[in-house]
């Protein structure tokens, strides 16, 4: 299995910091990114898949640098964009011939692979149809299978559930789940259920900046006594939620509100710890 | 080869693409066929039309075959005259009379050309000397070469049209990509970053090439069926004067043939090579095919007419052109001018300084080396 290594990576656009000097070491299992928009994820995700060139540092796998490697790299690579593109006037299954043509998939193999993967994506039976009549589900369904296509090592996908309705992220989700027991998937989302659902290990980026990493018991230990419960009526929580950084607020059958703080400091004088959760974690690094 | 295959199918999945090639061979046996209803030919008081004028003509030009010397001009004068315009000089169509010897003559050795009037006798002086002496000093061998006429015209039509389809096809091959965002998800797979930019440009190469050689097969098959071919050991000069100032002057019906289909293959080669240059900077495939339209034509001409004339004009005029830098200015404009596609499907190299074809080649040579490379280089950045 490859190690992939991130060594004080970093880029700039125009002479501003996109990612800043990350470093971090991926093995087997599923790593999500996760930040606000315009945290760096893209850049750090296209530059791991090698379309961009790190301005400084280095990306290594199995301790050679990925620039060096060229087919070899992209031969372990399978890759999702953010803006998946397609040929609308291809069918479904032209489109995944000719990509399995560029990954090198042997052609005697590649028909059994294809149908594997549409079977599994649930896309066997529009296979025939041609891109532009398929649903934005399909589409990115169609993106998935065809990252898969190569038996990749590594999988890297760019807001893969992006576009999905309920029932095909959760059948997505379960998909990548399976798929990470036998390769490294990095995954980019700023849907933190699916990020908490889906990974074994979060990066959490903020302005180009690896925040915090680690496993979600890890990450959600750094927020350990800053998240806070209130139990307040409607017209406290709402001045609560002008206050305070609040990750949530239910409305309980008594009529009172459980308010989610987010705050260094006790927020009133009935607040009690909260056990913490991605999603709070999440704010605080918004919020620092 | 597979992905070449591959490349070519989606070139040749575009129906509006497929359907304007069919409009240009169209085009293409619309004008020859023009050409030849509109023939007529007049021999001792027989008139001739169409196929028969040909087969008429080709039967006359057999008792003048072979080295044109005076007394055969002179004969040719004194049997059928000098032709001018059966229908005057305004107004209705404008046949010649004649027929293809006394055509010939009256064009190449007289200054019909300058006058439009039909002459009375052959000139002398100095339109004689710098134009009319060279067709009998240059030892011009005499045969029936209006059938090279008509193909040489028809084929550079055809080929200044086609270079514009092949933009049109070329175009899409890179910006298409970025435009769909195709690129990134090529980029990352095995083949995208080297065998499959290859295999495009292979692709647009293969299809570019079959496309001339279709356009200058069916004409060569047509001009084969109607005029014959057997005029090939014939002077060039007979319809192409500038042949006549080439090295030796004694260039071949054949080797002119050659010659040209070289320097048309060269601007079909040049255009397809420019347009991928351009279609890899452009994220907007109607904005790269907007830029290399304009540059394909339009700047040609107005680079060569305005630019290159009027300064040669006024060099020429003001006594600079014995200057050595104003003449090497002049040289390496010529030459630029020379080398883009529009001139080189008129093959306007021919009868230029002797060492004008060579730098042509090395020039062309680097353009389309450096296109390529360009194309290459800016698409595996993903531009």
């Amino acid at each position: 299995m490859p190690e992939l290594r991130l060594e004080r990576v970093g880029k700039f656009y125009k002479g501003m910091p996109a990612v800043v000097e990350i470093e971090y070491v991926f093995q087997k299992g599923i790593y999500g990114l996760l930040g606000a928009n315009g945290a760096g994820k893209t850049t750090l995700l296209r530059m791991i898949s090698g379309l961009l060139r790190p301005d400084s540092g280095r990306i290594l796998c199995n301790h050679q640098e990925i620039s060096r490697m060229g087919g070899e790299y992209r031969r372990m690579l399978g890759y999702l964009p953010q803006e998946f593109g397609y040929y609308p006037n291809f069918t479904l299954w032209r489109y995944m011939r000719y990509l399995a043509e560029l990954k090198a998939v042997p052609p005697e193999l590649a028909e059994e692979r294809i149908e594997e993967l549409l079977e599994h994506t649930g896309l066997k039976e529009v296979k025939k149809e041609r891109m532009k009549d398929l649903s934005g589900g399909m589409i990115r369904r169609a993106g998935i299978a065809q990252s898969l296509l190569n038996h990749p090592d590594i999988l890297i996908l760019d807001e893969p559930t992006a576009g999905l309705d309920p029932r095909e992220r959760i059948r997505f989700r379960n998909f990548i789940r399976s798929l990470g027991r036998e390769r490294i998937v990095i995954l980019s989302s700023h849907i933190v259920s699916d990020i908490e659902y889906l990974t074994d290990e979060i990066l959490l980026m903020k302005s180009g900046r690896l925040a915090a990493g680690g496993s979600l018991k890890q990450i959600c230990e750094t927020v350990r006594g800053k998240i806070w419960e209130i139990l307040a009526d409607a017209e406290a929580a709402e001045r609560l939620n002008q206050e305070f950084v609040v990750s949530s607020m239910k409305n309980l059958d008594d009529g009172r509100v459980c308010v989610r703080i987010v705050s260094e400091q006790k927020p009133a004088e009935h607040a009690v710890w909260a056990e913490p959760e991605l999603e709070d974690v999440f704010l605080y690094q918004m919020m620092c | 080869m597979q992905l070449w295959k591959m490349e070519l199918r989606r070139l040749l999945d575009r129906p509006v693409l497929n359907l304007g090639l069919l409009m240009i061979l169209a085009f293409q046996v619309l004008l020859f066929c023009t050409e030849v209803s509109n023939l007529q030919t007049e021999i001792d008081g027989n008139i001739y039309r169409g196929a028969a004028a040909v087969q008429a003509d080709k039967e006359l030009v057999q008792e003048y075959k072979g080295i044109l010397t005076m007394e055969k001009v002179e004969d040719i004068i004194g049997r059928f005259g000098f032709s001018g315009y059966a229908g005057g000089r305004e107004g209705g169509p404008r046949v010649r009379e004649g027929n293809f010897c006394s055509r010939w003559v009256t064009d190449c050795l007289t200054d019909f050309y300058q006058t439009r009037e039909k002459p009375t006798a052959l000139v002398k002086g100095k339109f004689w000397n710098e134009h009319g002496k060279y067709y009998l000093e240059s030892q011009v061998r005499f045969e029936y070469t209006g059938g090279w006429t008509n193909f040489h015209s028809t084929w550079s039509w055809s080929v200044l049209i086609l270079n514009v389809w092949l933009v049109l096809m070329a175009v899409p091959v890179f910006s298409e990509e970025y435009g769909r965002k195709t690129v990134q998800l090529l980029l990352t797979t095995v083949h995208g970053r080297w065998k499959d930019i290859w295999a495009k440009i292979a692709a647009v190469f293969a299809l570019g090439i079959a496309a001339y050689l279709l356009v200058t097969g069916l004409l060569l098959c047509m001009t084969a069926e109607v005029y014959g071919i057997e005029s090939l050991e014939a002077s060039a000069g007979m319809f192409d004067y500038r042949a006549l100032f080439t090295e030796g002057g004694s260039m071949t019906v054949l080797e002119h043939l050659l010659l040209t289909f070289g320097a048309k293959l060269a601007a079909v080669c040049l255009n397809l090579c420019i347009t991928l240059f351009v279609s890899s900077k452009c994220r907007s495939t109607v904005l790269a095919a907007v830029l290399r339209l304009i540059a394909l034509y339009p700047l040609a001409w107005l680079i060569n007419e305005v630019v290159y004339s009027m300064l040669f004009q006024m060099v020429c005029d003001n006594g600079m052109i014995h200057e050595l830098w104003v003449w090497l200015t002049m040289d390496v404009l010529g030459i630029a001018c020379f080398s883009t596609t529009y001139y080189l499907s008129w093959s306007a190299f021919i009868g230029t300084p002797s060492y004008w074809p060579a730098v042509l080649v090395c020039v062309l040579a680097s353009v389309m080396a450096g296109c390529i490379w360009r194309a290459v280089v800016n698409y595996r950045q993903g531009q």
